[in-house]
Parts: C-alpha cells; sequence; structure tokens
C-alpha cells in the first residue's frame, strides 16, 4: 500500500541521494520569495535521477 | 500513539497546571479526546477530581486507555470510559465540574458547537479548560510545502487544514456563552532530524489526518521537494529542523452568580469628570 511505504521509501532516498536533495534544496531556498515554476528544473531532475535508481536498485 | 510524548506533555501539564490556580477542587471531571491518555497520567491528583470520565470518537483509543487503566496509579479516582463524540456530548446539562481538552478540539468539525455543549455540561462556576493547535502551527512545513508545489507544480492548493487563530479563540469562549473568558497562547518549537522524523511525528500523533487534507494527497515528487527545501530553508547548524507548535489555552466558566460581572451601560454613578476634578488635570 502506498501509505506503508511512503515515509520509509522517502527516507531511502533522502539518504541515498541526499547531494542532490542539497543542491536542489539550496538552489529553491537562495531565490525565495521569488518562486517560479521549473526555476530548479535542472537540480530537480537530478534528485528525480537519483531516485529512480535508488527505487529501481532496492525494490 | 507513542507513549510519554514529550511535546503532549507539555501541553497536558501546563493545562492541569490551571486547576491548581483556581481556589475550588473539581470532584467530576470530563476529559474529551485528543491526548486525554496524557491528561490522566499527568494528572497527579490536582484539582481535587474524585470522578473522571474518559470520552473519545474512537473505540481504540477508549480500549487502550480502559486497559492500561492500572499503570496509571489513580486508585482514588473512579474512572468510567464512554465512546463518544464532542459534537453531541451523552452527558446530563450541568453534570461535571470541569471539562478537560488537550488537544483535541481542533478535530472537530463544528468547534462552536462542541463547545456549547462543553457549557451545558458544566455545573454552575464549572470549568472549561481547553488547549487546541494554533495557526502558526507548523509554519515552516507548509511554506516549504507551498514553495516546493510552486516550483513543481506551478500552483498551491491547501494541504493543511485551518486552525484557529488565537483572535477566533475569544470569540469561541464568548459565543459559547462562557464567563470569564481566558485565551493565552504558547509557542513550542520542537527539533528534529529531519523533515521525516516530523511527519512521523505528526503520524504517531494522529495529526495528519486533520491537518493534512486527505484528499490531496502529496504526490512524491512534492513531496522530496518539500523534504528538501524545508532542510535548506530552516535547517540549523547542526543538521536538525525546528517546527513551530503553536497552542491556544482557553478557559472559560459556567455562569454562576458569584462571578464578577461587567457592569450594566449607564449604571455608572461616578464621571470621569468628577474624578479628574478630584484628582485634578493632567499627569
Amino acid at each position: 500500500m502506498k501509505e506503508r511505504n511512503s515515509t520509509s521509501t522517502l527516507k531511502r532516498i533522502l539518504v541515498n541521494c541526499s547531494a542532490q536533495v542539497k543542491e536542489y534544496g539550496g538552489c529553491v531556498a537562495a531565490k525565495v520569495p521569488e518562486v517560479e515554476r521549473d526555476m530548479c528544473l535542472k537540480e530537480f531532475l537530478a534528485l528525480k535521477t537519483c531516485m529512480l535508481k535508488t527505487l529501481q536498485g532496492k525494490v | 500513539m507513542r507513549p510519554n510524548d514529550s511535546f503532549v506533555d507539555a501541553v497536558a501539564e501546563n493545562l492541569l497546571d490551571r486547576l491548581e490556580d483556581c481556589k475550588k477542587s473539581f470532584p467530576t471531571a470530563l476529559c474529551l479526546g485528543g491526548s486525554l491518555e496524557a491528561v490522566r497520567r499527568l494528572l497527579g491528583g490536582r484539582g481535587g477530581i474524585e470522578k473522571l470520565i474518559m470520552m473519545d470518537t474512537s473505540y481504540d483509543m477508549i480500549k487502550l486507555c480502559k486497559d492500561t487503566e492500572k499503570d496509571v496509579h489513580n486508585e482514588n479516582i473512579e474512572t468510567s470510559y464512554i465512546v463518544g463524540d464532542e459534537e453531541f456530548l451523552p452527558l446530563k446539562e450541568s453534570s461535571v465540574d470541569v471539562v478537560l481538552s488537550c488537544l483535541g478540539l481542533h478535530w472537530t468539525n463544528d468547534l462552536p458547537g462542541s463547545m456549547i455543549q462543553c457549557r451545558l455540561a458544566l455545573k454552575p462556576d464549572g470549568i472549561f479548560l481547553g488547549a487546541i493547535l494554533g495557526g502558526e502551527t507548523l509554519k515552516e512545513l507548509r511554506i516549504a510545502c507551498t514553495v516546493a508545489q510552486m516550483e513543481r507544480e506551478g500552483g498551491i492548493s491547501p494541504r493543511i487544514s485551518p486552525l484557529a487563530q488565537v483572535r477566533d479563540a475569544g470569540n469561541l469562549l464568548s459565543r459559547a456563552g462562557f464567563a470569564l473568558p481566558g485565551v493565552d497562547v504558547d509557542e513550542y518549537v520542537v527539533k528534529y532530524q529531519s523533515a521525516l522524523e516530523l511527519i512521523e511525528h505528526l503520524r504517531s500523533m494522529g495529526e495528519t489526518n486533520a491537518l493534512l487534507q486527505r484528499n490531496n494527497m502529496l504526490n512524491r515528487e512534492t513531496a522530496l521537494a518539500t523534504a528538501a527545501i524545508y532542510d535548506s530553508m530552516f535547517a540549523a547548524e547542526d543538521g536538525t529542523i525546528p517546527a513551530t507548535f503553536q497552542v491556544i489555552f482557553m478557559t472559560g466558566w459556567r455562569e454562576h452568580s458569584s462571578q464578577q460581572k461587567a457592569k450594566r451601560r449607564g449604571s455608572a454613578t461616578v464621571s470621569f469628570k468628577d474624578i479628574q476634578k478630584k484628582f485634578g488635570n493632567g499627569n
């Protein structure tokens, strides 16, 4: 069930991809309060790639 | 619910302390759901309570409390358990001396209605003591969530259900007809290792349904973005993240002739002019 897995899955991703998490988070935080859609797309895609790798690797 | 949750305990302690501030004792008490387990455990004989009615909408919660009764050394207190809805209190009017509600009422749909019911259940000169989460609660999470949604999705939708503002609390008490209403606010900043630990804590406190509107499930990418942004925006030097919990304490009394009342308009016998004449002009 999605709910049961969601927190521990998220945890795995945050641990595995901590560098990308920091990059993405830092990019957004630097621009706040000016927030536009996809303004940190590049960083997020790097994070997403890592997320998918994590899910494929372990699931 | 995680046992001995220090935030919930701190709020319950604060609430129970107020019983000590009153000269009178409260033989019969109604404890409404939310954190009623903590209230019972920390009671410690305060308020002179002899009969305790524990009420929650959840059968499982009541069962848990009943099963752990022996662990809480309240032998002198006659405890009874009801599964009931605070919007339809199954109690006779004027039957209890004190109504305690620790972090439960912000779940209620009809808060004004529930509070009226609480007042009616109280005997004259009985007291209502409630603690609810206020509007500043989890402001960091709400900000991170909003920013994440704007960056990822280009728009925002409400994810956290509305919480009372401090200014609303006073109105709630007066609308419910309580005498001598009192409101005060405390902010607790809890530190977590990560945004995930916060979510887990909220889950164990049973707050996630109340706070995160279920029909708007956060999609995984936005949830990930939220955690990343929360960290970047709010993390302290040591990597921990803070989360604000604003607690609004409300006290109100069932009217009784012994209570001081505001005088009727137009009943003044002395005017400010007279006072001024007597004590001279200026400072």
